[in-house]
């Protein structure tokens, strides 16, 4: 997929806020990862997809997957009209809610509006940390290490997103790679036991 | 150009079109218009039906037709081509008004009971008074319909009713539209599963058929590896049908064509497309475009695509330009 510019992104939701007042069908996405980052002016680089990691109805999360058919439709109409993948919008990541979002996540979501249908919950600047973490540690450097160093966290930030990331992957394996990676971004006593 | 002006030019062209069809074939309107295609009646009364919506002085006469050439309609083909489309429930409510008021047609296979509360069938409201009760049995709120009596056989000599001439020599049968399909597209090696599309029946049927007329000698049957191919000698038939070599009715793909002709005239029938936004009536417009394509590009019209986002509308008029142009 080509990635989005950040105007790209906005332009892109806009159309799918439209598409879904169409269907007169509204809709609240939880959104995280580089798209969020971009929308919150976080950071400021392209970006290859919206990462939704749940729906929100009434104010609960609700899985994201499958995504609601108005919604395929809506986002594969837009995908049509800006010549972009299908992929655009994706439920790639939710199964982080599946095993826990980190502590007070919906507390700190920030909402913004693209029409009166379509509402996007943006992970805070505290939460990407932990998925930055959990992502850089999982993956290695590349983007994810280039966000966390824009998100400039602090020991305790990446103290509290390793314990988090540990209730994703406790095993020994993804230990042994997550002190290394705080070592990395700067903190050598994180006394995780490995 | 804006919406309001397109659907000005997508309603006239197309009320005139079916106007000026029917008129040729044999409903009492005027017309100066002498095409030179062999028209496709039961792909041309499932549009109709459509677009009369609008004018029900047409509807009515296109009514009036059916009840006086139903002798000549293939119900089997009619009940193929609207088994999908939305416009089925039309056809079934026109074929039970014209067989209960003499017609040769009987009620379609696989009609379908309407669950709904009846509907408006035309576009404008007219005067209240007494409504048709077979068109309100299906689903149709309809001014009662008195047959006009005006309509006449087709002219058989006019090349629009080819189909009408050869169902006289055939019957209303595959063999019939097989010969009108290998005729007027002049091609000399289709094969059957091309000619069943454009007959608008079963393999199996057209399959049968060919057999039996390249049996005759009606039609001529190669093989092309394991598959056969069809022709036909458009010289001898000219002469037995008494036409001139040179001016043998012209083909047109009538079931694609008036099929997405017909889903175009009900996009543009949407009440809600003047309050849309402009990316909104764009991406419609495109998803239209999308829907309609594969019949579009089958009756020989480029599809483009140029343009994202509320700058595709160009692109559409370009689209929908290029359909018309195929009936103008």
């Amino acid at each position: 997929m080509y990635p989005l510019a950040p105007e790209a992104i906005a332009e892109l939701l806009r159309a799918l806020g439209q598409r879904l007042e169409l269907a007169r069908t509204p809709v609240e996405l939880v959104v995280i990862g580089g798209s969020a980052l971009t929308i919150l002016g976080l950071v400021e680089r392209p970006t290859r997809d919206v990462d939704v990691v749940a729906l929100m109805e009434g104010g609960v999360l609700r899985d994201a997957k499958p995504l609601p058919p108005a919604l395929v439709e809506a986002k594969d109409a837009v995908a049509a009209d800006f010549g972009v993948s299908d992929g655009w919008l994706n439920a790639g990541p939710s199964d982080l809610l599946e095993w826990g979002l980190p502590d007070g996540f919906v507390d700190r979501l920030e909402r913004r509006e693209f029409g009166p249908s379509l509402s996007i919950h943006l992970a805070s600047r505290y939460d990407q940390i932990h998925f930055k973490l959990y992502a850089l540690t999982d993956q290695g450097s590349g983007r994810h290490e280039d966000d966390l160093r824009a998100l400039a966290p602090t020991r305790d930030e990446l103290l509290a997103a390793a314990a988090w990331a540990r209730t994703q992957d406790p095993s020994e394996g993804f230990n042994e790679m997550l002190v290394p990676a705080l070592r990395y971004l700067g903190v050598e006593d994180a006394g995780l036991g490995a | 150009m804006r919406v309001s002006e397109l659907r000005e030019r997508v309603t006239g062209t197309l009320l005139r079109f079916a106007g000026d069809q029917w008129s040729q074939m044999g409903v009492f309107i005027a017309t100066a218009r002498r095409d030179p295609w062999a028209q496709d009646p039961e792909a041309l009364l499932l549009f109709s039906l459509e677009v009369a919506r609008a004018d029900p002085r047409l509807f009515d006469e296109v009514l009036d037709w059916l009840r006086a050439n139903g002798d000549v309609v293939s119900s089997r083909r009619l009940s193929h081509l609207s088994r999908h489309d939305p416009g089925r429930p039309v056809i079934d409510a026109a074929v039970e008004w014209a067989a209960a008021n003499g017609s040769a047609l009987r009620r379609l296979p696989g009609t379908v009971e309407p669950g709904r509360e009846p509907v408006p069938l035309f576009r404008r409201p007219g005067l209240p008074g007494r409504e048709d009760p077979i068109f309100l049995a299906r689903g149709f709120v309809k001014p009662a319909t008195t047959p006009s009596g005006k309509s006449t056989p087709p002219d058989l000599r006019a090349p629009i009713n080819l189909a009408f001439r050869l169902r006289r020599h055939f019957g209303v049968s595959a063999r019939a539209e097989i010969v009108r399909f290998l005729l007027t597209t002049g091609v000399s090696n289709a094969t059957a599963l091309a000619i069943a599309a454009a007959a608008a029946s079963t393999k199996r049927n057209v399959s049968d058929a060919l057999a039996e007329l390249s049996a005759a000698g009606d039609v001529e049957r190669f093989w092309v590896g394991n598959e056969a191919r069809y022709g036909v000698d458009s010289a001898r038939w000219a002469s037995f049908l008494e036409l001139d070599p040179h001016a043998i009715p012209t083909h047109r793909d009538w079931p694609q064509l008036l099929h997405a002709l017909a889903e175009i005239w009900r996009w543009f029938a949407r009440p809600d497309l003047d309050e849309l936004s402009d990316y909104q009536r764009a991406s419609e417009a495109r998803q239209l475009i999308h829907r309609i394509a594969a019949d579009v590009r089958h009756a020989g019209v480029s599809v483009r695509d140029d343009g994202t986002g509320a700058d595709y509308w160009p692109t559409f008029i370009e689209n929908v330009e290029a359909v018309l142009a195929r009936v103008a």
